[in-house]
C-alpha cells in the first residue's frame, strides 16, 4: 500500500514536472539553432561570430533558438526549459540569454539567466521585443529582427561593451592548431632520429597527431605501468593527455559552451 | 570456560557489527532527508521572493490603472481585499509546508490575488489609452514576468518535495523519518483549480 502510494506520488509529480512532450533541439556548441529555418547561411554564420566573440570578450552567452511550431506549450514554458537544458551562462554568474522565435504562433521570447535579471529586466526584455525586433518581423525580415534584438541584448548586458569579431570568421582554429603541431613534431623528430632517439619520435608524432600517447604498439614489455612515463612528460600529463584534443569542436565552438547557467523565467514574449 | 569466552565474544562482535550498521543506515538516512528538507527549504523561500515581488508590484500597477479606468471601483476593492488577505500570510516559515491545512490556506489566498489581478487586467482591454501607457506596459511586463517566476520556482518546489517526499517514504528511511519528525510536505496544486468556476451540483 504504502509502496503503491509513493509510486503513485512519484508519477503524479513527475506528470506536473513535465507537463507537455517539448522537443527541445540538442545545443552543440554554436549560438544560433535556427530549425525553423528562417536564417540564411551568411546570416547565421554572422550571428554565431558575433555571439560567440561577445561570450568569449565578456562572458555573457545569448543564444537564439527558432522552432516552426511551440507544439501546444506557452512560449515561456518552452523558452526556460529550452535555455536549462542547453545550460546557457556560466555556472554561478548564470548570465545565459536565450531568444526564442516560435514561427507558427508568431511568438518571441526573451528568457534571462538570474545573474542578469538586475540588468535585463522585464521591461527592459518587453522593449526589446517591440521596438527591436517585432518591427522587422512584421515586414518579413526575421534575419534583422534577431540581430537587431541580439545586438540590443548584448549591449545591455554588457553596459554596451564593445564587441571585437574576428576579420575571417571561417578562418579554421583547427588548422590554426594542427599545421604548427605537425612542423613541430617533424622537426623534433628530424633532430631526435638523428641523435638515435628514433622512439621518442615516433611517440612525439603519433601523440600529437592522434592526441593519445603511444605505448604498447612498439615495445609493450616496455610500456611503463606505473604512471611515470619518462617521455609521456613531453605531451604535458603522460597518460592524461585529453583524447580527442583536436577533434570536435570548430570554429567558435570551444568558446561557446553551455556552461551550466539557471534561469528563474524572467524577461518577456512578444507576438508579431 | 574458554568455550563460553568464546561465545560471548562472537555474540559481542555480532552485537557491534549490527550496532554499526544500524548506525551507519540511520546517519545515511538522516543526513540525506536534512540536505532533501534545506532543497525544500530553499526552494520554499525562492517561492515567497516571487510572491512578495508580485505584492510589490499592485500598488503601482493599480494606480496606473486607477489613472484612467475611472469607474471600476468594484475591480479595485476586490484587488486591494486580495492582496491585504494574502499580505497577511505572505511570510511564513518553513514548518507551514509541514501542515496541508495550512499550506492550502496559503495556496488559496495566493490564487486568489491571482484571480482578482487578471479580473483587473481584463477590465484595462476596454481602455486603450491605458494600453498605449508606457508605464501601464512596462508594469504589464513587470507582472508577466513576475507571475512566470512564480510558475517556476512552484515547479522547482514542487520537484524538491518529490524528492523529499520520495525519500522519506522508502523503507528504512521511513522509521528514521518518523521518529526525527521529518513529515511528508505539501505540493502545490495546478493554479488551474482556482481560475475555474465552482461547479454547481444538483
Amino acid at each position: 500500500m504504502r509502496r503503491h502510494l509513493a509510486a503513485f506520488l512519484l508519477i503524479a509529480g513527475a506528470a506536473f514536472a513535465f507537463p507537455a512532450a517539448r522537443d527541445i533541439p540538442p545545443f552543440e556548441g554554436i549560438p544560433v539553432v535556427d530549425t525553423a529555418g528562417i536564417l540564411s547561411a551568411r546570416a547565421r554564420n554572422e550571428l554565431n561570430e558575433y555571439l560567440a566573440a561577445a561570450s568569449e570578450q565578456t562572458g555573457v552567452q545569448v543564444a537564439v533558438l527558432t522552432v516552426p511550431s511551440l507544439n501546444g506549450e506557452s512560449i515561456a514554458s518552452y523558452g526556460i526549459a529550452a535555455a536549462e537544458a542547453w545550460g546557457l551562462g556560466q555556472r554561478g554568474a548564470d548570465n545565459g540569454v536565450l531568444l526564442t522565435v516560435a514561427m507558427e504562433e508568431h511568438e518571441v521570447r526573451i528568457d534571462v539567466g538570474y545573474g542578469l535579471e538586475e540588468k535585463l529586466t522585464d521591461t527592459a526584455c518587453g522593449l526589446i521585443i517591440r521596438q527591436h525586433i517585432v518591427p522587422a518581423f512584421r515586414s518579413g525580415d526575421y534575419a534583422a529582427g534577431i540581430k537587431a534584438g541580439v545586438e540590443k541584448i548584448v549591449a545591455v548586458a554588457t553596459d554596451s561593451a564593445t564587441i571585437a569579431t574576428d576579420a575571417d570568421p571561417d578562418g579554421g582554429s583547427l588548422a590554426d592548431i594542427i599545421i604548427p603541431a605537425i612542423m613541430f613534431a617533424l622537426f623534433f623528430g628530424i633532430v631526435a632520429s638523428a641523435q638515435g632517439y628514433g622512439f621518442l619520435a615516433y611517440r612525439l608524432l603519433f601523440a600529437l597527431l592522434t592526441g593519445k600517447p603511444a605505448r604498447r604498439t612498439l615495445y609493450p614489455h616496455s610500456a611503463p605501468t606505473d604512471g611515470h612515463d619518462p617521455y609521456g612528460s613531453f605531451l604535458g600529463g603522460g597518460g592524461h593527455s585529453r583524447p580527442g584534443g583536436f577533434g570536435g569542436s570548430h570554429g567558435g565552438g570551444n568558446r561557446f559552451g553551455g556552461g551550466g547557467g539557471h534561469f528563474g523565467g524572467g524577461g518577456a514574449s512578444g507576438k508579431w | 570456560m574458554k568455550s563460553g569466552t568464546k561465545h560471548m565474544l562472537i555474540t559481542v562482535g555480532i552485537i557491534a557489527v549490527v550496532l554499526f550498521g544500524v548506525y551507519g543506515c540511520y546517519k545515511t538516512g538522516y543526513n540525506g532527508m536534512v540536505a532533501r528538507d534545506e532543497a525544500v527549504q530553499s526552494a520554499w523561500a525562492q517561492v515567497q521572493n516571487q510572491y512578495q515581488r508580485r505584492m510589490d508590484l499592485i500598488p503601482n500597477l493599480v494606480n496606473t490603472v486607477k489613472g484612467y479606468a475611472t469607474h471600476e471601483e468594484r475591480v479595485f476593492m476586490e484587488i486591494a481585499e486580495a492582496r491585504a488577505q494574502a499580505g497577511g500570510v505572505v511570510r511564513v516559515d518553513g514548518a507551514m509546508l509541514d501542515d496541508p491545512e495550512q499550506f492550502r490556506k496559503y495556496q488559496q489566498v495566493q490564487d486568489s490575488l491571482g484571480a482578482s489581478l487578471r479580473r483587473l487586467l481584463a477590465v484595462t482591454e476596454n481602455y486603450p489609452a491605458l494600453q498605449a501607457n508606457e508605464q501601464f506596459v512596462a508594469l504589464m511586463d513587470n507582472l508577466e514576468g513576475t507571475e512566470n517566476r512564480i510558475s517556476v520556482e512552484r515547479k522547482r518546489y514542487n520537484e524538491a518535495v518529490q524528492g523529499y517526499n520520495t525519500f522519506i517514504r522508502v523503507f528504512p528511511r521511513s522509521i528514521i523519518a518518523n521518529m526525527s519528525g521529518f513529515r511528508a510536505k505539501s505540493y502545490f496544486t495546478a493554479a488551474e483549480a482556482a481560475q475555474t468556476a465552482p461547479s454547481v451540483q444538483f
